[in-house]
C-alpha cells in the first residue's frame, strides 16, 4: 500500500478532528474543553523534529507520512482469538478494547469488591463523569509531548480503575488493547488508575494486534496514587511488527506509597515510551523497570523521568535490552532530585546485549541533582553474549540455539522475576526462546 | 574398538604449533593420567578434545568410538558421551544450576533415544548423585558457578559429570589450586565415578590427585608430544624427582615419542 505524504504533517488529523468534534457534543463540558485545548496545542506544536534533543533517535517518518485515519466500527474477533494473542491465562477482571473502543461482550468487569470500580471510560463518562473529572486527561501534562495533546484531542475510551481508600484487588486487572484492522488507523486508548489511600491493585496493559497492518497506537496511562497505597503496573507491548506505538505514562505518587511499573517491549516497528513519575511525598518507593527485545529494523525507545520532589524516597530503575538484526534501542533515564529531596536513594541501571553487528543502542543517563545529601547511582553496560558461556553450555549437550536462549533468559531474568504477576513472569520467560527464534 | 584414539595429532593456536604429533589410545574402563609442565600442551589437548574453536588441527585425527571427533560440534561430542571437566568453569549469572543440568541431561538423552526426564525423575537422579558425591543440596538452587569458590566450581563439574553419565570423561587440571579438603572431595568424587564402562583421562600438573584416582597408565607430555608412558610409579617418580631427568633423556635422544 502506498501512502500519500502530507504536505502538512498535522493536516490529516485536522480534518479527522473536525469530523470527530460533532460526535462529542453530548460529552461533559470539562472534557470537551480539554479536547479543544489539546488539539489547538497539537496544531501549534506539530510533530517533534529530529532537532529536538528528546526525539533525536526516534524517527517519526512513519507516523508523519502514513495517512492514518480514525477507526471504523468492525466486527469483533472472538475472545479465544484475543486471549491467544497474549498467551497467559487470566482469571481476574479483564477489559477488552477493539481498535480503542470498549468491547463489553469480551470483557469481565463484574467486580464484587466494594469501593472498587473497573470499567470503560466511555461508559463512565455517561453514567458517572464526576469520578473521572478531577483526573482524566489532566495528570499527564498536555505539553509533555505532542503525542499527549494528540491523544487528548481524540480520546474517548479506555479503562478506568478507581479504588476507594483501603480497598484491595486480589487479582490483577487486565486491560487488552487489541487492534483489529487492515487499514492504517490510529487509536488513542486511555488508562486511568486512581488509587485511594492504602489501596492495592495490579494493572496489566497489553497492546496487541490480530493482523500485521501498519497502524498507530497513541496510548496515555495516568496514575493518581494515593498515600500509602501499593500499585503494580505491567505494560506489555506486543504490537504488530509494522505498527507504530508512542505512549505516555504518568504517575503522581503521594507519601508512603509503592509504585512499580514493568515495561515489556516486544512488538512494533517503532516504539517510543515515555514514563514520568512524580514523587510528591516522603517515603515513596518507585520502580520503573523495563525489558525489550528488538530485531529486524525495530526501534525501541524508552524515556523515563523520575522526579524526586520530597525527602526519603527511593527509586529503582533496571532496563535490559536484547537487540538483534538492525534494530535500535534507546534508553534515556532522567532523575531529578530537587532541593528539598534530601536522603533520596536513586539507582538506575541500563544493560544491553547486542546480538548482531548492525544493532545499535543509545543509552543516556541524565541526573540533575540539587539536594546535597543524596545517594544516586547510574550505570550503563553494552555487551555481547559471552562466547565462553555459550561454549560451556554447548559442551554440556545444549544446541547453539538452546544455549543462546538460556543465556538470554538469564540476562533478563532479574527484570522478569520482579514482575509482580508470577503467571505473567513465567509466561514471558517461557515465551522468550520462541520470541527470539521468531525474530 | 578403542574408546578414544588420537593419531599423530598436530594443532596450532594462530600460527604457533602446540601439539606436534600426539598418539594416545584409551580403552573402556581405563584411567589415564596425562602429566606435564606448563606449556607442554596438556590444556591444548584438552581444548581440542572439547571442541573449542580457537585451535586448528593441522594433521592427524581423533576417533571416539570409531567416529571422527573433530568433525563434531561441541554439543555433538557431549551427546555422544564425551564430558570435559574444565580447568576454569564458566560462571553463568541468572542460569539456575538445576535448570541448566536438566536441559543438558535431556539433550543428551534425546540423542540417545532415551525418554526425557520430567522434573520429578530428574530431581530423584540429582539427589542420588549429590548423595554419592557428598554434596549439599543448596548447590541446586544456585546460579551456575556464580560466587562459587574454586573447590565448589570443580565439585560442580564432577557433579555434572555424575548426572550426565559420559562414557569418556576428561578432567582438565581439576585438582589445580584446590585446598586439601576440596582435593579430597573431588578425588573421592571421581573415584566413585570410575566404572568398567567409562574411560577417564586426568590431565594434571601434580601427582596428588592420582593418590585418589589410581591411573592405569601415566603419560608425560613435553613440547607437544607424549614422551613417555608408564604405570603409576612414573607419576610418583616425577613428583619426587621433577621433570629434569626426563627432559635430559628426551634431549639426548634416549626417548622416542
Amino acid at each position: 500500500m502506498t501512502h500519500i505524504s502530507q504536505q502538512n504533517d498535522t493536516a490529516s488529523y485536522s480534518s479527522a478532528f473536525n469530523a470527530f468534534l460533532p460526535d462529542r457534543v453530548t460529552e461533559p463540558q470539562w472534557l470537551n474543553s480539554i479536547r479543544r485545548d489539546a488539539f489547538s496545542l497539537f496544531q501549534t506544536e506539530g510533530f517533534p523534529s529530529r532537532n529536538n534533543e528528546e526525539w533525536r533517535f526516534t524517527p517519526l517518518n512513519q507516523v508523519k507520512e502514513t495517512g492514518y485515519s480514525r477507526p471504523e466500527p468492525v466486527e469483533h474477533p472472538s475472545l479465544e482469538a484475543i486471549e491467544s494473542l497474549t498467551g497467559y491465562s487470566k482469571t481476574g477482571p479483564q477489559l477488552v478494547f477493539i481498535n480503542g473502543v470498549y468491547a463489553p461482550e469480551l470483557s469481565r468487569n463484574a467486580i464484587q469488591t466494594k469501593g472498587v470500580q473497573i470499567g470503560s471510560i466511555s461508559e463512565l463518562l455517561q453514567s458517572n463523569d464526576e469520578i473521572l473529572q478531577p483526573h482524566l486527561a489532566q495528570l499527564a501534562s498536555q505539553t509533555a509531548t505532542p503525542f499527549v495533546s494528540l491523544h487528548n484531542s481524540f480520546m474517548e475510551d479506555g479503562a478506568a480503575v478507581i479504588l476507594d481508600a483501603n480497598t484491595q484487588l486480589s487479582e490483577p486487572v487486565t486491560i487488552l488493547y487489541v487492534t483489529h484492522s487492515e487499514q492504517p488507523i490510529f487509536m488513542v486508548p486511555h488508562t486511568l488508575v486512581v488509587a485511594g489511600r492504602s489501596s492495592h491493585a495490579s494493572v496489566v496493559e497489553v497492546f496487541a494486534s490480530t493482523m500485521g497492518a501498519n497502524y498507530f497506537s497513541i496510548p496515555v496511562t495516568e496514575f493518581a496514587i494515593g498515600e500509602n497505597s501499593d500499585i503494580r503496573h505491567v505494560r506489555l507491548n506486543m504490537e504488530a511488527s509494522n505498527a507504530a506505538h508512542i505512549s505516555y505514562t504518568h504517575a503522581e505518587i503521594q507519601r508512603d506509597a509503592i509504585f512499580a511499573s514493568h515495561n515489556v517491549c516486544l512488538g512494533g516497528e517503532l516504539t517510543r515510551n515515555d514514563f514520568y513519575a512524580g514523587l510528591r511525598g516522603e517515603n515513596i518507593h518507585c520502580t520503573l523497570n523495563g525489558v525489550y527485545l528488538g530485531s529486524g529494523k525495530q526501534i525501541i525507545d524508552n524515556h523515563t523521568s523520575i522526579d524526586h520532589a520530597m525527602p526519603h524516597c527511593e527509586s529503582h530503575e533496571l532496563y535490559k535490552g536484547i537487540l538483534d538484526g538492525e534494530s535500535q534501542g534507546v534508553f534515556n533515564g532522567k532523575i531529578f532530585v530537587r532541593l528539598d529531596a534530601q536522603k533520596t536513594d536513586a539507582k538506575q541501571t541500563s544493560q544491553v546485549v547486542l546480538l548482531s553487528d548492525l544493532a545499535r543502542v543509545n543509552s543516556k543517563p541524565q541526573l540533575e541533582i540539587f539536594a546535597d545529601d543524596v545517594k544516586c547511582t547510574h550505570g550503563a553496560t553494552i555487551g555481547q553474549i559471552s562466547k565462553e558461556a555459550l561454549f560451556y553450555l554447548r559442551s554440556r549437550g545444549l544446541s547453539k540455539t538452546d544455549a543462546m536462549a538460556m543465556l538470554i533468559q538469564a540476562f533478563v531474568a532479574d527484570v522478569i522475576v520482579r514482575i509482580p504477576i508470577s503467571e505473567l513472569a513465567d509466561d514471558l520467560n517461557a515465551m522468550l526462546p520462541e520470541l527470539l527464534e521468531r525474530k | 574398538m578403542s574408546m578414544l584414539e588420537i593419531k599423530n595429532l598436530h594443532a596450532r593456536v594462530e600460527s604457533k604449533e602446540i601439539l606436534k604429533g600426539i598418539n594416545l589410545t584409551v580403552n573402556k574402563g581405563e584411567v589415564h593420567a596425562i602429566m606435564g609442565l606448563n606449556g607442554s600442551g596438556k590444556s591444548t589437548l584438552a581444548n581440542v578434545l572439547s571442541g573449542k574453536d580457537d585451535y586448528t588441527v593441522t594433521e592427524g585425527e581423533i576417533l571416539f568410538e570409531g567416529n571422527d571427533l573433530l568433525d563434531m560440534d561441541p554439543e555433538e561430542r557431549a551427546r555422544a558421551g564425551v564430558f570435559m571437566a574444565f580447568q576454569y568453569p564458566v560462571e553463568l549469572p541468572g542460569v539456575n544450576n538445576t535448570y541448566f543440568l536438566k536441559a543438558a541431561a535431556n539433550a543428551i538423552r534425546k540423542e540417545r533415544g532415551e525418554e526425557q526426564l520430567d522434573a520429578m525423575d530428574f530431581m530423584k537422579l540429582v539427589r542420588e548423585k549429590l548423595k554419592v558425591l557428598e554434596i549439599g543440596e543448596d548447590l541446586l538452587k544456585r546460579e551456575v558457578n556464580v560466587g562459587f569458590s574454586g573447590g565448589e566450581k570443580k565439585r560442580n563439574e564432577i557433579f555434572q559429570m555424575a548426572v550426565l553419565n559420559p562414557s569418556l570423561a576428561i578432567l582438565d587440571e581439576t585438582d589445580s589450586g584446590l585446598d586439601i579438603d576440596a582435593l579430597r572431595a573431588v578425588g573421592h568424587g571421581v573415584t566413585k565415578l570410575r566404572s568398567a564402562d567409562r574411560a577417564i583421562v586426568v590431565i594434571t600438573h601434580y601427582q596428588r590427585l592420582l593418590n585418589y584416582i589410581e591411573p592405569d597408565i601415566v603419560h608425560v607430555m613435553m613440547d607437544g608430544k607424549i614422551v613417555r608412558s608408564g604405570d603409576k610409579s612414573l607419576a610418583l617418580q616425577l613428583e619426587n624427582e621433577g621433570y629434569a631427568w626426563l627432559e635430559e633423556e628426551v634431549r639426548s635422544g634416549l626417548v622416542t615419542a
